[in-house]
């Protein structure tokens, strides 16, 4: 092993070492002059947002919904390609609330060729038959693949929005299947980053239908049926999820194939909200996810704010299959469920399109919307509705005022601490106190050079490491006190009495070990936090309780500096 | 050389162990009664809701004046609570109830309303959390579960370290400080909060760490001295590892008693479960823990002298 002299020396570099990674925690490295700032860090200690403020969100993704919803364009599919293979079906619909397709055929014989159909079309596969249904499911791998990915474009588009949006070092994180963390430090304006965040975004073209001469007032006549058994619209709750209900209620009134939206309207003479219903296609040929670029454009004759968008080139193809198939019927605007204008189609239109806002709104109103959208269309459309799980919001005085009591009481605790020691202990007191700081020197260093983010409980954590580290000082000195009263020269003293409370601290620490751990595996956000500080200080406690002071007594008996225990 | 405990120091610990547990049995069925009457404040991380923090630059904001102001939010119920502040500044908490839906909207009514009234000087956010009733759930499961999985783990480390007869006496020592700290909680009506699970925790560790200390001894005088009842030797080694017991905790103390004092109102509810827990966590380990041992080797004995017996008799 290493002589005492090289343990002793080794000691003295980690010091010297973990005091220059912390040096920009201790002073404002900064303002030092010219020659100490060029050797010294710059990187300090990164602060949590309770600490520095800021806005923390949980989102959650319904990837359930985008199964669904891949399920209900296979449906679409499995259906044209039928039609080309001249295969009649009694029936096809999705099974409510679940994945699974169910297929009558109109004559039995056929069921191997439709299986084929599906398989071929959709990668479907067929699970059973009941009651003369067939009934097809999706791949087990590719629910899961469909479900990871409708978390990672989220995420995708959640960055992109907020790079747009400008925020210094945001932090967007998957948590658990259907869970995103988003941290937005020092973002004050909360409700703002919401409406940009959480906007799903999905633009889509639909035909607008009169089949069955539903005309608007048929329509509202079935939209007051709902109404009248409960199923009414109430702000602050989800409008998509409303739509749904809504869609499903009605779906036995609506010709098969097509849903109603509403365009939302100021009456101008009553200013009164009213909702105008259409009848549309329910699945969307042309999409959002083929769009260019969009950006706010303003009307020749009053000014007004609204969105001008440009289609790529495979949107632009799309586009104009869609109006050249449909002129003289009107297309349908559709953002998040909401149609904002239906124009009727006067010629093929291919590569641009406008969404107008409406009017009878502030002028600023309309202005932050029409930005808003058209940052959103930029960035990309989510997958998948987001719901708002969880909202931390810290001022940024409130941060600062914790900071200050943080360092307050724990200077006062340690010196509490340091004072009793020397007292107590006297010169091996002063040892221990070295060992402490050295401990949690240790701890900040190791905090700074990984990167770990220091919150409010994280510095309760730093106090813990503390106390842990004093609790295993004092049963090293206590147990040289007893090996001293056994009568034992002060060398042999020490060393049984390192060796003695060796394993007592080992046990003592494997325990808060343990806990550190679980905490670290089911905690949550800044509990995490917690248990990383805590960890590291349970590894240095045992470092510089039970090797570092013992390898200084060492060094100093053998030196001769230090003849009897002063302890 | 100070000395806090004497050495040779002999108190008869375990001789009045019937005594400590009718005091510690009482202790934990008041607990439990308190659980069951007045229960725990639950803070907005377990309930759900909304808890708005506002911090006002002019003392003679009232929090009458504030209540009047959000009767105007459609919510169920807005609870205004005055806290902290001085001369200068005034302090408010706003709270809702999880049981509302919209707490989104809640939130934005709440501050157009704080917009309307006062100019943007006069007062400023200083703290916002919105926890969704889904949330709220699970972060309670979270809390249970972390809980039980570091018992689960210390009793085995525990039972493989030592030997099985010691695991549920630090396990019975750690639930018993865990649920007199909890009713602390419930007594004084703090917050039970996230903060405050993690400080649960820490007192787990507190107090095992405590308990292991002393066993530890009991294990070294034990196999020292080789033929005492183990009553004896658990005296010997509660007494010999006094000092350091009451030193440690003393220490740890001094720096919680900083944290109660200094901390502010951010960790005082972490700073509060950590002062019960010290003192809660002490006693145990000597007054809990210890006996069990006893108590569960003098039932492991009867078992095997029964089994004995049986095999005799066949």
């Amino acid at each position: 092993m290493f002589s005492v002299r090289t343990r002793f020396y080794f000691l003295v570099l980690i010091t010297l070492a973990s005091l220059w990674v912390v040096s920009p925690v201790l002073f404002p490295v900064n303002k030092a002059p010219f020659w100490l700032s060029k050797v010294l860090p710059s990187k300090g200690l990164k602060l949590g947002l309770d600490l520095q403020g800021g806005t923390h969100l949980v989102l959650s993704v319904d990837v359930e919904k985008v199964l669904l919803e891949h399920v209900d364009r296979n449906i679409e599919r499995i259906t044209s390609e039928l039609k080309k293979e001249n295969i009649v079906l009694d029936k096809i619909s999705r099974r409510e609330g679940s994945t699974l397709i169910l297929v009558k055929a109109a004559k039995s014989t056929e069921e191997d060729k439709i299986n084929e159909v599906v398989k071929k079309s959709t990668g479907m596969i067929f699970v059973t038959t009941s009651d003369g249904f067939m009934q097809f499911d999706i791949k087990p791998e590719e629910k899961e693949f469909r479900k990871k990915n409708a978390l990672d474009q989220t995420i995708e588009a959640i960055r992109n929005r907020i790079d747009e949006f400008g925020v210094n070092e945001p932090s967007i994180q998957a948590q658990g299947e259907d869970r995103i963390v988003v941290q937005l430090p020092g973002v004050k304006d909360a409700t703002r980053a919401k409406s940009i965040i959480g906007r799903t975004a999905r633009l889509e073209f639909k035909i607008v239908r009169h089949d069955a001469g539903l005309d608007k007032e048929k329509l509202m006549v079935l939209v007051n049926k709902a109404k009248e058994s409960g199923l009414e619209y109430k702000e602050g709750t989800s409008y998509p999820d409303y739509m749904d209900k809504l869609n499903a209620f009605l779906s036995k009134d609506l010709p098969e194939g097509t849903i109603i939206l509403f365009e939302k309207k100021v009456d101008p003479n009553s200013g009164k909200k009213i909702f105008e219903p259409y009848l549309l296609d329910k699945v969307s040929m042309v999409t959002g996810d083929h769009l260019k670029d969009a950006y706010v454009a303003y009307s020749q004759d009053f000014g007004e704010p609204s969105v001008s968008f440009q289609m790529n080139s495979i949107g632009s193809k799309f586009m104009e299959t869609l109006t050249g198939n449909n002129i003289g019927k009107q297309l349908a605007i559709v953002l998040d469920s909401n149609v904002y204008s239906a124009p009727v189609i006067q010629a093929k239109i291919s590569d641009s399109g406008q969404i107008t806002l409406g009017r009878g709104r502030p002028a600023s109103e309309l202005q932050q919307e029409a930005e808003d959208i058209a940052l959103v269309l930029r960035a990309g459309a989510l997958p998948a509705q987001l719901v708002f799980e969880e909202e931390r919001v810290v001022g940024p005085s409130l941060g600062s005022d914790s900071i200050a009591e943080g360092k307050l009481s724990f200077i006062l605790g340690s010196l509490l601490v340091v004072f009793f020691m020397l007292i107590y202990y006297r010169f091996s007191g002063f040892i221990a106190d070295l060992a402490v700081g050295l401990n949690v020197l240790l701890l900040v260093a190791v905090l700074i050079m990984f990167d770990a983010t220091m919150t409010l409980p994280g510095i309760a954590g730093i106090i813990l490491t503390v106390g842990m580290s004093v609790d295993a000082n004092v049963l090293i000195n206590e147990r040289i006190r007893e090996e001293l009263r056994l009568g034992n020269a002060p060398r042999a003293a020490l060393e049984m009495g390192y060796d003695r409370a060796f394993w007592t601290i080992l046990d003592a620490h494997v325990t808060n070990v343990i806990s550190g751990i679980v905490l670290l595996q089911y905690g949550t956000g800044s509990i995490k936090g917690f248990a990383v500080v805590l960890l590291v200080g349970i590894v240095f406690s045992l470092f510089t309780a039970v090797f570092a002071t013992r390898w200084a007594f060492e060094f100093m008996m053998d030196k001769g500096w230090v003849k009897r225990m002063s302890i | 050389m100070f000395t806090l405990i004497k050495p040779h120091t002999n108190f008869n610990f375990m001789g009045r162990r019937n005594l400590w547990a009718i005091i510690s049995s009482i202790a934990i069925l008041a607990s439990f009664v308190l659980f069951f009457t007045k229960g725990l404040n639950y803070g907005v991380d377990f309930r759900g809701g909304i808890e708005i923090n506002v911090r006002f630059n002019d003392p003679k904001v009232s929090s009458s004046e504030i209540r009047d102001l959000m009767k105007q939010v459609e919510a169920g119920d807005v609870q205004v609570q005055q806290f902290g502040g001085d001369s200068k500044v005034n302090e408010f908490l706003i709270r809702v109830e999880g049981s509302e839906t919209q707490l989104n909207t809640i939130t934005k009514s709440i501050q157009e309303k704080l917009e309307a009234k006062y100019s943007k000087d006069a007062y400023e956010i200083r703290k916002i959390d919105i926890v969704g009733p889904k949330v709220g759930k699970e972060l309670k499961l979270s809390g249970i579960y972390s809980l039980l999985y570091a018992m689960i783990g210390i009793f085995i480390y525990i039972a493989i370290r030592f030997d099985y007869k010691f695991a549920p006496g630090a396990v019975i020592a750690t639930l018993h400080d865990i649920i007199i700290t909890v009713a602390v909680f419930s007594l004084t009506g703090t917050q039970f909060t996230l903060s405050t699970v993690a400080a649960v925790l820490t007192i787990a560790g507190y107090s095992v760490n405590d308990t292991v200390v002393i066993y530890d001894r009991i294990r070294e005088t034990f196999t020292k001295q080789k033929g005492t009842p183990l009553e004896k030797v658990i005296n010997t080694a509660v007494n010999e590892t006094l000092s350091r017991t009451i030193i440690s905790s003393a220490v740890t103390m001094l720096v919680v008693v900083m944290l109660l004092i200094f901390g502010g109102s951010t960790l005082w509810d972490f700073s509060l479960a950590l002062a019960v827990g010290i003192v809660v966590g002490t006693y145990s380990s000597i007054f809990v823990a210890s006996p069990v041992v006893l108590w569960s080797n003098n039932f492991m004995e009867r078992r095997k002298m029964a089994k004995a017996a049986a095999v005799a008799q066949k």
